[in-house]
């Protein structure tokens, strides 16, 4: 063997140095409709109904303070843990981060492309502002139109630490940006080729603009009911929503359930990404009890079981939706039983372990794994008409939109259990309209058994906490805490010196006083659970 | 949390069988020569090796040292015996009689092999370097190298994976070099690089089986001997490779024989038992003190309520299902155990044992060895078999070594090292991590893994059946309270799964050396090693096909190659008569690959037990071949300088290329320099110093990120069709968990090293002290971000860590008698390891977060790196502990305290050697002090009343305290019989000071 053999068998050129560098199952480059796609992926576990953030997030906070399920009376129960804080806000931030690339991708287009592919851009500002909505609901001011840009800044972290928004800038913002969309979609029209691609990439709306139109109005419609109380914004609100209303080809909104914008489950793939084998578009395949959604809100044991505010009213006024939301306990002898929030620990705990307690019911909710994400529905959408109406002093059309509410509300549950993955509790009785004609003459439902503005207002409150149940209940806190309806009773928690009762907001995570120091101070003053968010004004 | 101290104690008592056969052959009589051996007080040495070359033969002494040989006038006779010089004496005589001495290495004048395989005398190194012999690592029948190096080098630090043979050895030397990089010793094997790699101990989650790494492959009886490097600049050939040390093997060669042919055989065999186990309480059963309500469902006494059935239907007593241990005392009278027998309700002290196996463990090697004047070689064979403690595990290895030289001519030498393993790994153990963590899983006081041994399957082979679960044998379901299902799972496992690994490994190296001419050599060398590890896990169906499918069958390849090659180009001339100088050029390259693919079924097996990937009960989705590439060079240029053998100097300069940073800045040069001074020989010394020797050396050494780390890149994914008439979604994510860096610099290490060596006393004392302190500058972190910027963290040369050392090593014979000899070394070593800097914007990281913020291990500025970290008692204004409501003290959740460090202190070892005539006895001790564990499992376990810890307070006799319940239910303290109202007197009270 000959040295000069070894020498030139070995000697390692720059190409060679090149292609080990990059891992083999990354890519270096990137198209905006991945880039597009990869944002509604990016919180799929924030969408869906999945363990994580049922068990870590919700069951901790929003679910008992909604009272959708039982308050279960353990120490510290109206503060929001780090974990339960920590884990959303990452989230957050991580789909925030994909959304700010995406930009980034989308801006580096020539004019032409970005001419051809609006409705890319808008699609996913209008999802993108959707979820950047109940981030400020839940903390106030946050990290926005800085954040997420370290891509964006070539990896320089030093240039890239974001200062905290005003949480009503944030609203101005992001009703300024779905205004101009809401028009631009109105007159929009896509060219073939992006149509067909779009139709797969984009599965919430499969690139149907009227659909996007329609979920753009429908936000809108939300987040300007949610600021209809703070006087800054009050003549826009009526304005805007008065144009909505004046237009309905225009500006459609989502007024029944076929239009609703929902992530659908369609099939119960796992993915690959990065090496990690990740749920799919889907509430995971566990089954049963091992099911993702039924583990999380199950919690510790019992926090599947139902208020007893929410179960006493329903069983009360012979709600429809009883039977179909809920199972008797084991123990209950067929009855349908809420949780008393006003019980000591203790008893709560001996109550539910001797299954005394209803459950949210296994097929229609929990065990199903076919339950679409809910992004916002036709029951909302008619809620949030009926406030405005009713704050219009326009009677009819209050009632009408509240009895269709109610309407499309029932017509859900009963579809998700016909849709359901799951036949563990067997058949249910369907409806009938004369059930629900009956249901909307009861007592305690009735719109016209109501004669005050606060009664009437109450009862929209009480529907949409029905019908956000355990499915929306960060939506649910928002606008329990905007209208102050339903009035609930807690246990105060006097064990507890920061929080006796449940707070106004959630605190930011330690990650932000830790490592975005400089920004943090500026908002250090406000960070408690007192500080109102800015629409909380009653 | 306790203070653990971790003074490993380890006594090996040993048995070396060896038989030495070795062939004669005949020629003519000339002379007898007949004579008496004996050492140097006259006591006749038998079993000594007597050769000739005419006619060529040898014999062996007799008991008192009496020997007879056939010898030509004027040839030599050669007297061998181990331990002792080497003597030849011309034969002129029939009676020649011989006095050996006991052999006394001259100082410094061991060759050692340091860097690329170039041999340099002791003396002449400026660094720290230590040599192992062969004899010192077989001799206590080991099953793998690392283990027999336990305490044998200062400042290596050697942790085995439980396991047994099969587990991986992690070593370490002179303590943490970097935060988040590697921290062990690159392996180097007759001058090349061999794959080492971590390996799964402890992460459950991860991997529910104990894996190995590289170094276990490696057969302690082919080597030769073992050099560890310490230091920057002894490993600055190696480059980043060996920023944490070098160790060495150089295997055994053809070329120390004697000219001829030889045939050596060795057997050893040893058995492992189960030998430390926590400290089991054997008083009391599972169950709760009756007064405290709503645990269980037991009577006063603590048993169950219910009682149940034997086979005959009678009914006895039970205890109730739980797992807390905190139940009725052992009274010896019968009771009916969870598997349906009725024994005496009492202690089961071999409870635990009982669930593993002893561990027969044999090795046997044949090694032939051939020495010409055109070629030597060596080749051997050896057959391991080894067991685990875990059940059914055993490893069956087969090494083959072939190491020959040939001499090509006057000047060139070509050198073909091969060393294959086949390895068939059976069983490998699964972690315990349930039996330890999981209440369900640790083993209640009145139960025995014998019984679990009958119940683990029902007698139609299924997994067992709990209560009324369907079955097809509705009567053996176990129904009776009191056992652990974790415990029935992992029998299940390791006596129903078949797990086979077949291991293919060569190392093989061809090397070159040419002398050009008088003073300028050339070699070269390309060497691989390359493995391939098929895998086959088969997982038995745990219930019959009509009640669904069940097992698993996956198969998976594991495929790694390091190819290595060097070219090496020296000069040595003499300058002056003062001077030597010796100029070296070398030009290095590795790249190596992997690619660890695997396919399970999904769903279980469609026919009960059938293995094979046909047999998945649905589509089977997601296999993966995760890869693996690393591209590496480096040119180095040295110089040598030799002062009349007294002054040696040494300066390195080089520069690395990887592929693990951005291509276009992927470059680094760094020096280093180091000398040796022998004073003995330069100054007159009193006689009693035979040798002392000062040494420093000075050197940076680079260290790289980890492949694909630095890379910014995008991570796709195929989510598959989400609506019909569509195809599948397609994405690409940002990675938004660890961000790269395309300026990512090499951490720096900067390291200084004095050392001293000296022989006094004629050689009965020797010692050789080394201290350093190192600097590593540039740590490659991945540095905390604030999410808001748009990763969780990020690449980059933040951190700062230093290190300070002090190793000694004693080697001394207190006693040398005619019969009787004590010889012992002593070694020791003591570091300091600080973190200097993290970040402008963060003080710590965190290493891990354990049991839910329970306690992390952390590194922080101006500490240790690796800091157990945990919650303080709560605490109030003036400092007093807080006691609450239900008596018992609470954490401060707002608050972290350090609770000691990870790291070890120091370590060592004491090893010493008794030789009494013929007999010789090792005993050996390693250990280690400074350092603290979490051990979460005996934690849980005291919380289960498992330990005997957990005794404490249980009546009067632990120091329980005397109470009776009041009508709010609440304890008051008495020293009555009955409380003031007649109240029960419960004697297992605790009363926390605060």
């Amino acid at each position: 063997m000959s040295n000069r053999g070894i020498a030139g068998l070995t000697s390692c050129t720059k190409s060679d140095f090149a292609d080990a560098y990059a891992q083999p199952s990354t890519l270096n480059q990137t198209t905006l409709e991945k880039q597009f796609a990869g944002v509604l992926t990016a919180n799929l576990d924030y969408t869906m109904y999945r363990y994580s953030n049922y068990f870590v997030t919700l069951q901790n906070t929003c679910l008992p303070w909604t009272q959708a399920v039982g308050v279960i009376n353990t120490n510290g129960r109206y503060v929001p843990g780090a974990a339960a804080v920590s884990g959303r806000w990452q989230n957050y931030y991580t789909f925030l981060a994909q959304y700010k690339d995406f930009l980034n991708i989308y801006n580096n287009l020539s004019p032409e492309d970005q001419a051809a592919k609006k409705i890319y851009l808008i699609a996913a500002t209008i999802f993108y502002d959707d979820m950047t909505q109940k981030q400020v609901d839940l903390h106030g001011d946050i990290p926005w139109s800085q954040a997420g840009l370290l891509s964006t800044n070539k990896g320089d972290y030093n240039a890239s630490y974001a200062k905290y928004d005003p949480a009503d800038s944030i609203y101005t913002t992001m009703l300024d940006q779905l205004k101009g969309y809401a028009d631009d979609l109105s007159t929009m029209t896509l060219a073939p080729a992006v149509a067909t691609v779009i139709k797969s990439q984009d599965f919430i709306n499969n690139g149907d603009v009227t659909l996007w139109a329609k979920y753009c109005n429908s936000l809108r419609l939300r987040l300007l009911m949610r600021v209809s109380g703070v006087a800054a914004f009050k003549s826009r609100v009526s304005q805007e929503i008065g144009a909505i209303l004046a237009s309905p080809s225009k500006y459609p909104l989502i007024l029944t359930n076929d239009d609703n914008a929902l992530i659908r489950v369609y099939n119960l793939n796992s993915v690959t990404v990065g090496g990690n084998t990740i749920s799919g578009i889907n509430n995971g395949s566990s089954t049963g009890q091992e099911s993702s959604f039924y583990t999380g809100l199950y919690g510790w044991g019992g926090g599947d079981v139902p208020s007893k505010a929410m179960i006493d009213l329903m069983n009360s006024s012979s709600d429809p939706r009883l039977r179909v939301m809920f199972q008797p306990g084991d123990s209950t002898n067929g009855k349908y039983v809420g949780l008393d929030p006003t019980q000591n620990q203790t008893l709560q705990q001996n109550t539910y372990n001797a299954a005394k307690v209803s459950r949210y019911n296994y097929s229609t909710l929990t065990y199903n794994l076919n339950i679409p994400g809910i992004l916002i529905d036709a029951a909302e959408v008619n809620f949030l008409l009926s406030e405005y109406y009713l704050d219009n002093s326009n009677a009819a059309q209050a009632k009408a939109t509240y009895e269709t509410g109610i309407r499309q509300s029932i017509a859900f549950y009963y579809n998700l259990r016909a849709i359901s993955s799951d036949n563990t509790e067997g058949a249910v009785t369907p409806t009938t309209n004369q059930e629900i004609n009956n249901y909307l003459a009861d007592g305690d439902i009735s719109w016209d058994a109501q004669s005050t503005q606060k009664g009437k207002l109450n009862l929209i409150a009480t529907q949409k906490w029905i019908n956000y149940s355990v499915l929306e209940p960060i939506e649910s806190w928002a606008e329990q805490r905007r209208l102050k309806l339903p009035e609930f009773t807690f246990l105060p928690d006097n064990a507890n010196s920061l929080q006796k009762l449940p707070p106004n907001r959630w605190t930011y995570p330690t990650n932000e006083s830790s490592f975005n120091t400089a920004n943090y101070e500026k908002v250090k003053a406000k960070d408690n659970l007192t500080t109102k968010i800015f629409w909380d004004v009653n | 949390m306790k203070k653990s101290n971790l003074s490993f104690f380890k006594a090996l008592l040993l048995m070396t069988i060896a038989l030495c056969l070795q062939n004669s052959s005949f020629a003519q009589t000339v002379r007898t020569v007949s004579g008496q051996i004996t050492d140097s007080l006259g006591t006749g040495l038998p079993g000594v090796t007597v050769s000739v070359n005419d006619p060529k033969g040898n014999v062996i002494s007799g008991t008192d040292g009496h020997y007879q040989i056939k010898a030509k006038d004027g040839t030599t006779l050669t007297f061998m015996y181990v331990g002792y010089e080497t003597k030849t004496v011309i034969v002129n005589q029939d009676e020649i009689n011989v006095s050996l001495s006991a052999q006394t290495n001259e100082a410094g004048t061991d060759v050692v092999v340091t860097a690329f395989g170039m041999k340099r005398s002791e003396r002449s190194l400026g660094y720290a370097a230590t040599t192992v012999k062969s004899d010192d690592i077989t001799r206590t029948g080991t099953t793998n190298f690392a283990t027999a190096l336990y305490g044998k080098v200062p400042g290596l630090q050697i942790q085995a994976a439980p396991g047994g043979s099969t587990s991986g050895v992690y070593m370490q030397l002179r303590g943490v070099n970097s935060m988040l990089g590697k921290t062990t010793p690159l392996i180097i094997m007759d001058g090349v690089p061999i794959r080492d790699g971590a390996f799964n101990s402890g992460n459950y989650w991860g991997d529910q089986r104990e894996r190995n790494n590289g170094i276990v492959d490696i057969n302690p009886e082919d080597i030769e001997n073992i050099t560890v490097l310490k230091g920057a600049a002894a490993a600055a050939l190696y480059g980043s490779e060996g920023v944490n040390g070098v160790v060495m093997i150089t295997t055994k060669s053809g070329k120390n024989n004697k000219k001829g042919f030889s045939v050596d055989v060795n057997a050893n065999y040893f058995q492992d038992q189960v030998a430390y186990l926590p400290r089991f309480q054997n008083t009391r059963g599972t169950g709760f003190p009756s007064q405290v309500p709503g645990y269980y469902t037991s009577d006063a006494n603590g048993f169950n309520t219910q009682q149940y059935a034997d086979a005959n239907g009678n009914m006895y007593r039970a205890l109730v299902q739980g797992n807390l241990n905190f139940g009725p005392v052992f009274d010896g009278k019968p009771i009916i155990a969870w598997d349906g027998v009725v024994r005496p309700y009492s202690a089961q002290p071999d409870r635990y044992k009982n669930l593993f196996q002893k561990a027969n463990n044999s090795t046997q090697t044949v090694a032939i060895s051939s020495n010409s004047a055109v070629q030597s070689t060596r080749f051997s064979v050896t057959n391991q078999h080894t067991e685990g403690l875990s059940i059914g595990s055993k490893n069956d290895k087969m090494s083959f070594s072939l190491n020959s030289t040939l001499h090509l001519g006057k000047n060139n030498d070509l050198q073909i090292i091969g060393n294959y393993y086949n390895l068939h790994v059976h069983n490998r153990p699964y972690l315990i991590d349930r039996m330890i963590n999981n209440f369900t899983g640790m083993m209640p006081v009145f139960d025995n893994g014998d019984w679990y041994r009958n119940k683990y399957q029902t007698s139609l082979g299924y997994k067992y059946v709990l209560n009324t679960t369907q079955s097809l044998t509705p009567d053996e379901n176990i129904h009776i309270p009191s056992y652990m299902t974790d415990i029935l799972d992992y029998m299940w496992n390791v006596n129903k799964d078949i797990y086979d690994e077949y291991e293919n490994r060569l190392i093989a190296s061809i090397t070159d050396s040419w002398t050009i001419t008088k003073g300028l050599k050339l070699r070269g060398r390309v060497s691989t090693d390359y493995t391939n590890t098929n895998i086959y896990d088969k997982q038995s169906s745990t219930q019959p096909i009509v009640y669904g499918a069940s097992g698993n069958y996956g198969v998976q390849n594991v495929y790694y190659n390091m190819l290595h090659a060097d070219v090496m180009m020296e000069y040595n001339t003499k300058l002056s008569p003062d001077f030597d100088l010796t100029a070296t050029a070398f030009y290095t390259a590795d790249k190596e690959k992997g690619q660890n693919t695997s396919i399970y079924t999904n769903g279980g097996l469609s026919s009960e037990n059938w293995f094979d990937l046909a047999a998945t009960a649905n589509p089977i989705s997601n296999p993966s071949a995760p890869p693996l590439e690393i591209v590496k060079d480096a040119i180095i240029g040295t110089v040598n300088i030799n002062y009349h053998n007294y002054l040696y100097a040494e300066g390195t300069i080089r520069r690395d290329r990887t592929s693990t940073m951005n291509p276009d800045n992927n470059s680094f040069v760094y020096p280093s320099a180091n000398a040796g001074f022998i004073i003995s020989d330069a100054f007159k010394l009193p006689e009693t110093i035979n040798y002392l020797k000062l040494r420093a050396s000075w050197g940076i050494v680079g260290n790289y990120p980890d492949p694909y780390k630095a890379n910014v890149a995008y991570l796709p994914a195929n989510w598959g069709t989400q609506a019909p008439g569509t195809s599948p979604v397609l994405t690409t994510n940002t990675n938004f968990n660890i961000y790269g860096n395309l300026n990512i610099r090499p951490e720096k290490k900067n390291e200084y090293e004095f050392g001293l060596t000296g022989q006094l006393l004629h050689s009965r004392l020797g010692f050789d002290a080394t201290f350093f302190t190192n600097t590593i500058n540039d740590q490659i972190l991945n540095l905390a971000l604030a999410y808001s910027q748009g990763a969780v963290s990020q690449l980059n040369n933040v951190g700062k860590l230093s290190n300070k050392g002090f190793e000694l090593s004693l080697n001394a014979t207190p006693i040398d008698l005619k019969d009787f000899k004590w010889s012992f070394i002593l070694n020791y070593a003591n570091y300091s390891n600080k973190v200097v800097a993290i970040s402008e914007n963060s003080n710590s990281i965190i290493y891990g977060d354990y049991d839910g913020n329970a306690y992390q291990i952390v590194a922080r500025v101006g500490h240790p790196a690796g800091e157990i970290m945990a919650h303080p008692l709560l605490k109030d204004d003036k400092g007093n502990l807080i006691v609450d409501d239900a008596g018992l003290y609470e954490q401060d959740p707002n608050k972290m305290e350090s609770y000691g460090s990870i790291q070890s202190k120091g370590y060592g070892g004491f090893i010493n050697t008794f030789t009494y005539k013929n007999f010789q006895l090792n005993f050996s001790i390693d250990y280690r002090y400074g350092g603290h564990v979490i051990p979460t499992g005996i934690f849980w376990m005291n919380s289960r009343g498992i330990t005997e810890a957990s005794l404490y307070h249980m009546d009067k006799a632990h120091g329980g305290l005397s109470y009776y319940l009041d009508a709010n239910g609440k304890g008051v303290q008495t020293s009555g019989t009955a409380g003031p109202n007649g109240e029960t007197v419960y004697n297992d009270g605790m009363m926390l000071p605060g």
